[in-house]
């Protein structure tokens, strides 16, 4: 269940039973009326890892937005609300002095959890900007890449970052 | 009974956390928003690591706002630097703490204390909180293992809320202007310009409704924004299956959000504007 969606019910939940309470209260004594009103907060989370399966030196090997190895992540909040995403992204992964290049990354956004019938976009620090689903709030955000090992990619370690920004307006 | 309603709500979205599936790593931010007036010139974020592993969290804040690119996208403008004429409060802004780490399934309030000058004209102030979370990664899994190489993208998830400081009693409105619409196969897309009146930023919701010829709503939607000065957004309609013939459309900016509570926004009288279309 997703975050939005929970929090949903649980609010629901709560405010059925603070009806019901109310309603048993007013067989014996005066009542209150309660009300709450629940914002959605914005939460973004990292679903999937990248993952590129076996790599062979010298061999290039890309992960597409619909591979079961591309990374995911959710962001959700507010329904029907536009959200900005921007990327900063590696171009090389290093170790030491050497270096690991990877490149080529793709994107796609869509309303619902599958990474085909969205949107595609090129992960960059423009801006992509979306719309969070009509229901329950979420945005499914799928990245994949391109390794391009050498034949003679040196052994170690490997490191970058990545950094996504989710901008409410 | 403001304070009681707030609780309730931390307490569900607490309570929430329970019936999610574990994730290495989630940030919930509440609120999306932060208004702050010169009384207390304080405020506060709830903070969520949802995730199974801890989460380095800092606090940041810079100048920026939203517009609309040329077919109606919004985009947050930020700038590097800031002349006197920005109503910009970025810099008197300071978060306790700054930096923190929440462990996994935990939470923490950061408060925010406002510091502006002293000879601050009345009127509100504008900024930007972005809160950056530390801690997961990204595992490029399945490099070559026989040349034993390991290659992880630390991963940074930065999510960016507006934050509002008010001095005296600042006052906004919207005027709408330039209402088109054009059909496409599916949708019907239209644009409108709004342009903030007052000395604050209108913040609420566009409301687009189609009518047809007997009165009867038959597509409509809702657009949550904030007019800082000028935005011309652009919203569509779903008009598949609706028979041929005169519609009207109508747009109504008024000052509530579905994902805001309604004390941080400052009440504009709604205005609307209509025009007739055709559909194919």
């Amino acid at each position: 269940m997703s975050p939005t969606r929970s929090a949903r019910r649980l609010a629901l939940v709560a405010l059925v039973s603070l009806c019901s309470a109310a309603t048993a209260q007013a067989q014996n004594n005066a009542t209150a009326n309660i009300t709450a009103a629940v914002q959605q907060p914005i939460t973004v989370t990292k679903n999937n890892d990248l993952a590129f399966g076996n790599v062979f030196p010298g061999v290039d090997k890309t992960i597409a937005v619909t591979a079961a190895g591309a990374a995911k992540f959710t962001v959700a909040g507010q329904a029907a609300t536009p959200v900005q995403l921007t990327f900063s992204l590696p171009g090389t992964l290093t170790n030491g002095g050497n270096n690991l290049v990877i490149d080529t990354w793709t994107g796609h956004h869509n309303t619902v959890d599958l990474a085909t019938g969205g949107t595609s976009f090129t992960p960059s620090s423009s801006a992509t900007t979306a719309t969070l689903s009509a229901v329950g709030g979420n945005l499914f955000v799928y990245v994949g890449a391109t390794v391009r090992p050498t034949t003679s990619q040196a052994a170690g370690n490997y490191t970058g970052s990545f950094t996504m920004t989710a901008v409410y307006f | 009974m403001k304070q009681s309603r707030g609780a309730l709500a931390a307490i569900l979205i607490v309570a929430a956390q329970g019936s999610q599936p574990l994730v290495a790593q989630s940030l919930m931010v509440a609120s999306t928003a932060v208004a702050v007036d010169d009384r207390t010139r304080t405020g506060a974020l709830t903070l969520i690591n949802d995730g199974i592993t801890s989460s380095e969290v800092s606090i940041s804040t810079f100048c920026g706002y939203p517009v609309t690119d040329s077919i109606g996208r919004m985009y947050l403008r930020t700038f590097d630097t800031v002349d006197d004429t920005m109503p910009c409060a970025a810099k008197w802004i300071q978060s306790f703490p700054r930096r923190l780490r929440i462990e996994g399934k935990s939470r923490a309030t950061v408060r925010l204390l406002v510091t502006p000058p002293a000879d601050l004209p009345a009127g509100e102030y504008w900024s930007r909180i972005m809160v950056t979370a530390k801690g997961g990664e990204v595992t490029l899994t399945g490099l070559p293992d026989s040349a034993r190489i390991k290659a992880t993208l630390a991963l940074e998830v930065r999510s960016v809320l507006s934050f509002y400081y008010r001095k005296g009693t600042p006052e906004t409105g919207v005027l709408l202007e330039a209402l088109r619409a054009s059909v496409r196969p599916d949708s019907l897309v239209g644009r409108v310009r709004l342009t903030r009146q007052g000395n604050a930023a209108f913040v609420g919701s566009l409301k687009a409704s189609l009518r047809d010829p007997g009165g009867k709503i038959r597509a409509e939607g809702l657009l949550p924004l904030g007019v800082y000065y000028t935005l011309e957004p652009s919203f569509s309609l779903p008009v598949q299956g609706l028979p041929s013939g005169q519609y009207q459309l109508a747009v109504e900016a008024v000052s509530s959000r579905p994902d805001l509570p309604p004390e941080i926004l400052l009440q504009a009288l709604p205005v609307r504007q209509t025009i007739q279309v055709t559909l194919p």
